[in-house]
């Protein structure tokens, strides 16, 4: 089994046991995701639990074949599942994700997955070092932050190695394994502990498993961390296959590190440098990224602070700081990076923060929320956007105080606490899916984004498709023509798509053809893709799938090509013989599988849908966005950038379209739910055995 | 132009209460595109500073509306119309409103300055 350890490492954390599953079971899945959903499926005695704290629930951590590799962006994601906490209208089993080195120091000890069931009676941390597991007390640990968490952590494995030269001997099967890293933690913070529904898991400075509120969930079960400290490797069939890849995926699809092409299309060949909402706290940094990564997307600084804090943690509370500090970039930069950093000290996932601020200062605004409003809030509300408000803020959603009271099941759950469900339907709270905030990429205009979102259980961060939008509207909004135009983009992104996609159609996002069955299967492919090659396989979202890429002479991207396309990368580390397809095919089994759990969890078309004001509202022009061009087809057929804005879903017509959906997913178009011949098509019987025990199982066509 | 009065040149200045702030977003490729809510003419100025991390996202027609009705600043809404038709780009109107916008800022600022001195 090349890519894998072969071994896959079972705590239950009532009885304080651990074991050992072989891999061989779970290798159809490929790793990460569907190895998970497969392990839940297994070890979830009671799948209907629809909050991820109960004691019931089991999480899955789990790397795949590319883990510890070097294939471009992919060596360092993790995979995280299991029954989550905060989403409306229940809890969905569902997932995360995380970058770093912590699933490449699973493999390296050996493991390919961790699996928890069951609670421990007082807080533990594991601490895994190659063979060896032990269940510990986290006694000297709770209460404490991730990162004094893991110094911790290191600390006492340090301490206890025996250490000859400067490296820090194991022993392994075999005899001694030898290194000079420190043990990679994944910890929880105060929020966790806590059980707030935005709690997450953080991995060294600014990896965190945001959505999903793992945090919670490890929180309700008593575990505070896990270490992993291995000192293997990752056996690869072909290695001169693989250097191979990555040289020509560098030779012909990466950018040129030396001289940036700023005018480059596709996301494999961008430059490494952090995303940030705000100015760069230091001009002194260097760029940091996950293992095995091409493309770094983090920065460390000379300042002490506000490393490796990128994206979300910068975005939340940006606009507020700003406005704090009138404007002045620097101030606000360390306002921003300094509550970024508090939030991954703290375990928060920022992901809600930034829309659910906004609305609560609405409502402070309103007179609704204060001290001695309706909703009792001591905090200082007039000093929003201050360091002391984020401090305050974030301490209360952490602990579960004040405001963060009525927040610790979710953010949409507080606004029906508060009598205040009108603004969940009206978009005053945008939260239009699963109770979780839009990403920018309004449902009624990004179609893909809202549909495979409400097709799946969270927000979908799926941004394959997503960069057209990018590098068109960029273009557009500097006044030049886009460097692909929109027919030749269509005809390049669609061609990546079979066999489900067999017309550029699918990419044409205009009203006429929003519900057709082109763009459906063009939401399918990118369901399949996602579920196999990126949250199973793990490649990074951020450079995969690269569908059109300015580099190559056609502007084809690497995607499926056969120098440096997923499969040949797979292929490589695992010697199999897969296609790209294989890949998706693996995808909708994947998914077949979640929605099997989600019926088993009560799931219905019926609850499928998007809050109401998506359906009743047109995306209003200027609300956050002047356009938001995408490539469609005229009256004549003929395409354009054209904006998609100014209109909202169709109730009827999208209850259509999941009729359709549903149908060509093999599952009962009047329930949603998986049928019996299909799950059967796809060597799932034992999942139909199970859905009909529960009276659960789909009506054949 | 005709001269800003004291009390014009005050008013301008003001920051407006939260039920008229404006609506308008910040985009970072790929992360997203985020609210961000103006409250006054010099937000609306650093606001539209550019730089070199983001975007400013904006529709100049809703801006100019609230100019017009919500800061009462005929003068600046006009330009800044004027200003979206003819520019060449949108990140180029972003430039020049940012350029308008501070101008009328100072302008006020040297009024007020005036009649303390």
């Amino acid at each position: 089994m090349f890519g894998f350890t072969g071994k896959i490492l079972h705590i239950n954390l009532t009885t304080g046991t651990s074991k050992t599953i072989p891999t061989e079971k779970y290798k159809r899945w490929g790793g990460g995701h569907g190895m998970g959903s497969a392990l839940f499926w297994d070890l979830c005695e009671d799948k209907t639990i629809t909050d991820g704290r109960d004691s019931k629930n089991v999480v899955c951590i789990a790397t795949s074949p590319f883990s510890g590799t070097n294939v471009p962006s992919a060596g360092g994601r993790c995979e995280v599942v299991g029954v989550g906490v905060g989403l409306y209208p229940v809890s969905w089993f569902t997932r995360s994700n995380f970058g770093g080195r912590f699933s490449a120091t699973m493999k390296y000890a050996g493991w390919d997955a961790i699996v928890i069931s069951g609670k421990a009676a007082q807080p533990v941390w594991l601490d895994i070092r190659n063979d060896s597991v032990n269940i510990r007390s986290a006694k000297d640990i709770w209460g404490k932050d991730t990162k004094t968490t893991q110094e911790s952590i290191w600390q006492t494995v340090e301490e206890e190695t025996e250490t000859i030269d400067g490296w820090q001997q194991l022993p392994t099967p075999k005899g001694s394994g030898y290194s000079t890293q420190k043990p990679a933690v994944l910890a929880i913070g105060p929020a966790g502990e806590n059980q707030v529904a935005t709690a997450c898991l953080v991995h060294d400075a600014g990896n965190g498993a945001g959505q999903g509120g793992f945090g919670a969930v490890w929180g309700s079960k008593n575990l505070k961390a896990i270490s992993f400290y291995g000192t293997g490797s990752v056996e690869i069939a072909d290695p001169a296959a693989l250097v191979q890849a990555r040289f020509d995926a560098k030779e012909f699809y990466a950018g040129d590190v030396d001289n940036p092409d700023a005018s480059h299309w596709g996301p494999f060949g961008k430059p490494a440098k952090p995303v940030l909402f705000c100015d760069e706290p230091s001009k002194k940094r260097r760029t940091q990224s996950c293992q095995g990564c091409i493309n770094g997307c983090r920065g460390r600084y000379d300042i002490g602070y506000g490393n490796e804090v990128s994206c979300q943690e910068t975005s939340w509370y940006s606009s507020f700081a700003q406005k704090w500090v009138k404007g002045d970039k620097q101030k606000a930069s360390a306002i921003i990076m300094r509550s970024g950093e508090l939030c991954n000290r703290l375990g928060i996932n920022t992901y809600p923060l930034g829309e659910g601020l906004h609305w609560l200062e609405h409502l402070y605004h309103e007179g609704l929320l204060g001290p001695d409003k309706a909703i009792s809030s001591s905090l200082d509300w007039e000093k929003i956007g201050s360091p002391e408000f984020a401090e305050q803020f974030l301490q209360a959603i952490a602990t579960g105080n004040d405001i963060g009271k009525d927040l610790i099941d979710g953010w949409v759950q507080a606004a029906y606490k508060w009598g205040r469900e009108e603004d969940h339907k009206t978009g005053k709270l945008q939260f239009p899916y699963w109770g979780m905030p839009e990403h920018g990429y309004d449902p009624r205009a990004e179609l893909e984004w809202g549909f495979e979102t409400i097709m799946c259980d969270r927000d979908m961060n799926s941004h394959c498709f997503n960069w057209i939008f990018w590098q068109a509207n960029i273009s557009i909004l500097f006044g030049q023509r886009p460097f692909l135009a929109a027919d030749k983009l269509a005809e390049i992104v669609t061609s990546k798509l079979a066999p489900y996609v067999d017309s550029p159609a699918a990419l044409d996002y205009s009203t006429p053809n929003m519900y057709s069955d082109d763009v459906m299967q063009l939401t399918r492919w990118h369901i399949h893709y996602s579920r196999f090659w990126k949250n199973s396989t793990l490649l990074c979202d951020f450079r995969w799938a690269d569908l059109f890429n300015t580099h190559t002479p056609d502007s084809h991207g690497a995607t499926g090509s056969e120098k440096a396309g997923e499969h040949v990368f797979w292929n490589a580390v695992t010697g199999d013989t897969m296609s790209l397809a294989d890949g998706l095919e693996i995808g909708k089994q994947i998914w077949a599988l979640d929605n099997a759990i989600w019926t088993l969890q009560g799931r219905h078309r019926d609850v499928v849908k998007f809050a109401d004001y998506i359906y009743d509202q047109p995306f209003t022009k200027g609300e956050l966005l002047p356009f938001f061009f995408w490539p469609c087809r005229d009256e004549k057929g003929e395409w354009h950038y054209q904006d998609v804005m100014r209109r909202s879903l169709d109730r009827d017509k999208f209850e259509d379209w999941k009729s359709r959906f549903y149908t060509l997913e093999g599952c009962d178009p009047e329930t949603g739910w998986p049928t019996r011949t299909s799950l059967a098509a796809m060597d799932l019987a034992f999942v139909a055995d199970e859905l009909e025990k529960n009276q659960r199982i789909g009506k054949e066509g | 132009m005709k001269q800003l009065s004291k009390q014009k040149a005050k008013t301008l200045l003001e920051p407006v209460p939260y039920s008229q702030w404006l609506s308008a977003g910040r985009m970072l490729m790929p992360s997203g595109i985020h609210k961000h809510l103006l409250g006054s003419l010099s937000e609306v100025h650093w606001f539209l500073e550019p730089t070199s991390k983001s975007l400013p996202s904006i529709d100049f027609d809703r801006l100019a509306d609230w100019l017009e009705t919500t800061i009462k600043d005929k003068h600046i809404a006009g330009e800044v119309r004027h200003t979206a038709e003819v520019s060449s780009s949108y990140v180029e109107t972003c430039k020049m409103v940012y350029e308008l916008v501070g101008k009328r800022i100072s302008e006020a600022e040297e009024v007020l300055n005036n009649a303390h001195s």
